[in-house]
Parts: C-alpha cells; sequence; structure tokens
C-alpha cells in the first residue's frame, strides 16, 4: 500500500517516468479483463488506453481504501462493461441446478494429470471450453487463478458480493470439468 | 441428497486442487481432484498481452498532450465566456443606455431633495478610503506608545 501512495503521489505530482511506470505495472492486469471480457484484441488495446488515460484524469479521486491494482482493474472492468453494453453482449447467462447436479454425478476412471495436461489437442479444447464461457465467468475466474486476485479484491474489481463471485467460481469450474471430462472419455 | 453439501464438498475440492497446484504437490488419487489440477493449471497459464512494447510510454505521452490540451481548452473557453459576456455588455448598453442614463438624471433632483448633494456624497467616498488607513495607524502609533 506504501508503495502504491508513493507511485500516486509522485504521478500527481507530475514527476517524470511516474506514470509510464504506473502503466507498465498494471498494463497486464488491465488486459486481462478486458480482453477476458471482450475477446477481441483490436478492441483490447482501445480499451486499455481508454482505461488509462482515465486512470489518470481520475487518480486524484483515488482514496487509498483499497489496492492501487484494484482500483485500476474498477476502472478497466467499467471500461469493458461499457462496451459489452453498446455491443449488446451479455455478461451473465444463466446455468441450471440441473446441469450441476448431472455434473457431480459424472466420475471417470481414470485419470493422468501429466498425460493429460502433455495433451495438446486436449488442452486446446479446454481453452476453448475456457473462452465459450460468458464474459463475467472468464474474467472471474482469470482474476482468481491468472492474477490470483482474492474473492475481495475480486469484489472491489467488478463490485459483485463475495457469494456470487464464489458461486460464479464454482459453477464455471464445474462446467469446465464437465467439459474436460467429455473430452478425455471421447479420447480415451 | 444432500445438495448444499455436495456443492460445499465440491467448491472444497476446486479450492484444495487450486493450491496443489501452486503449491507444485504430487499427483492424488482422486479423479476428480485430478481434473480440477488440470483445469487450475490452464486457468493459470500466462496470456499473452497484445500491447505494444513502448505502450506504457506511449500512453504516458498522450495523457500529458491531452493534460496540456485540456488547460489550453479551459483558458481559451473563459476567453470566448468573457468575450462574450463583453459584448452582450456592450449591445445592451447601446441599446437600453439612453433610457439608463434618462432615469438616472429623473433621480438626480429627488436625491438632492433628500440631501444627497454631489460634494457630499464625493466627501463620503474619499472618507470610505481613507479614514480606515488613518485609523489603523493611529493604533498601532497608540500600541507602539504603550511598549
Amino acid at each position: 500500500m506504501n508503495e502504491d501512495r508513493a507511485l500516486v503521489e509522485a504521478v500527481l505530482a507530475g514527476r517524470a517516468g511516474a506514470f509510464e511506470r504506473l502503466v507498465s505495472t498494471h498494463q497486464g492486469l488491465c488486459w486481462h479483463i478486458i480482453q477476458r471480457l471482450v475477446r477481441h484484441p483490436e478492441d483490447t488495446r482501445e480499451l486499455c488506453q481508454e482505461t488509462f488515460l482515465r486512470v489518470h484524469q481520475y487518480l486524484h479521486q483515488y482514496r487509498y481504501e483499497s489496492a492501487l491494482k484494484s482500483w485500476i482493474g474498477r476502472v478497466a472492468y467499467a471500461v469493458g462493461l461499457r462496451h459489452l453494453e453498446k455491443k449488446q453482449v451479455p455478461l451473465v447467462e444463466a446455468a441450471s441446478d440441473q446441469e450441476h447436479e448431472l455434473c457431480l454425478e459424472q466420475e471417470s476412471d481414470g485419470f493422468d494429470l501429466e498425460q493429460a495436461w502433455a495433451d495438446q489437442e486436449l488442452r486446446q479444447h479446454l481453452h476453448r471450453a475456457i473462452d465459450s464461457l460468458a464474459p463475467l465467468q472468464r474474467t472471474v475466474l482469470t482474476l482468481y487463478h491468472l492474477d490470483e486476485l482474492s474473492i475481495p479484491e475480486i469484489g472491489q474489481v467488478t463490485g459483485l458480493a463475495a457469494g456470487t463471485i464464489k458461486s460464479h467460481l464454482f459453477r464455471s469450474r464445474l462446467r469446465l470439468r464437465e467439459a474436460l471430462q467429455a473430452s478425455a472419455g471421447v479420447e480415451a | 441428497m444432500n445438495h448444499s453439501s455436495d456443492h460445499e464438498r465440491e467448491w472444497q475440492l476446486q479450492e484444495q486442487a487450486l493450491q496443489a497446484e501452486r503449491s507444485g504437490a504430487g499427483a492424488a488419487d482422486s479423479v476428480r481432484l485430478q481434473q480440477y489440477r488440470l483445469l487450475a493449471r490452464a486457468l493459470a497459464e500466462p496470456m499473452a498481452v497484445g500491447l505494444a512494447p513502448d505502450f506504457a510510454r506511449e500512453i504516458a505521452r498522450r495523457a500529458e498532450r491531452e493534460r496540456l490540451l485540456d488547460g489550453q481548452i479551459e483558458r481559451r473557453m473563459l476567453a470566448i465566456s468573457l468575450g462574450l459576456f463583453g459584448l452582450i455588455g456592450l449591445i445592451c448598453l447601446m441599446a437600453q443606455g439612453p433610457l439608463w442614463l434618462g432615469r438616472l438624471f429623473d433621480l438626480l433632483p429627488a436625491l438632492s431633495g433628500l440631501g444627497g448633494d454631489w460634494s457630499l456624497l464625493a466627501l463620503a467616498c474619499l472618507a470610505a478610503v481613507y479614514l480606515p488607513g488613518l485609523l489603523s495607524s493611529h493604533s498601532l502609533r497608540l500600541q507602539a506608545g504603550q511598549s
């Protein structure tokens, strides 16, 4: 948090290179959030630019109540969300409980983790399944698994309650495991 | 079947798989756990960031340009507003000026009748300007004499 404060104060004081440092520190997170939401690299590039220009414009409003990465993530999320709204892309899709129950009952006989990981086709299938999730689920999964944000931090980025985030994580991982099992079953 | 306890167990399994992947633990017997571990591994795979290498520098330059431009626009808008305000004032004065002056001149005899002579008005103005200064210098002299 002290590093955040020092960096923000340097940017607000107009110190040379401070904003560039802020951008390079957080551009990865910004890309992850927006790319997971919009899934279009060209749009993501433009939206990342817009995000950081907004960050520069409104940084004086940052009150150190959350980590700087969460605050920037929230700006990126808001920018991505507005883009989806303009394109009329739904953020979430309804998943039925029946689907979860079915998935819980399924179990295959054997599974070798390292062998499965070495299987390129299986991995591609898995990534396609991740891509097929709704934008919000993809984003929450990425923030949790790749960026290693905690559930409260994801709440600060998305504005969602902890229970809702856990529900999204649970359902999407369940669905992905089902896809994985189906793919492994076909190949076996 | 208790759905909530099933879901809780499944959630614990998902979290266990995530922790096992992060800590690099050895393979387990549970097929479900192994599958969740594969999933956690795939989800944690680095995502290619498609931003130019000089993205941060370019954005910093652009933000600075926009900040300067915003300042310039603000100053120009202020100058334009003041110019428009002056122009409107001038037009109003040209259109209504004779009428206002006529009314002012009509009021002067009435003010004179109330004892509002021009010379008294001028004296009042001079007193308002100089009296505070005289009073403050007098009080300073008094304070200096006391000390």
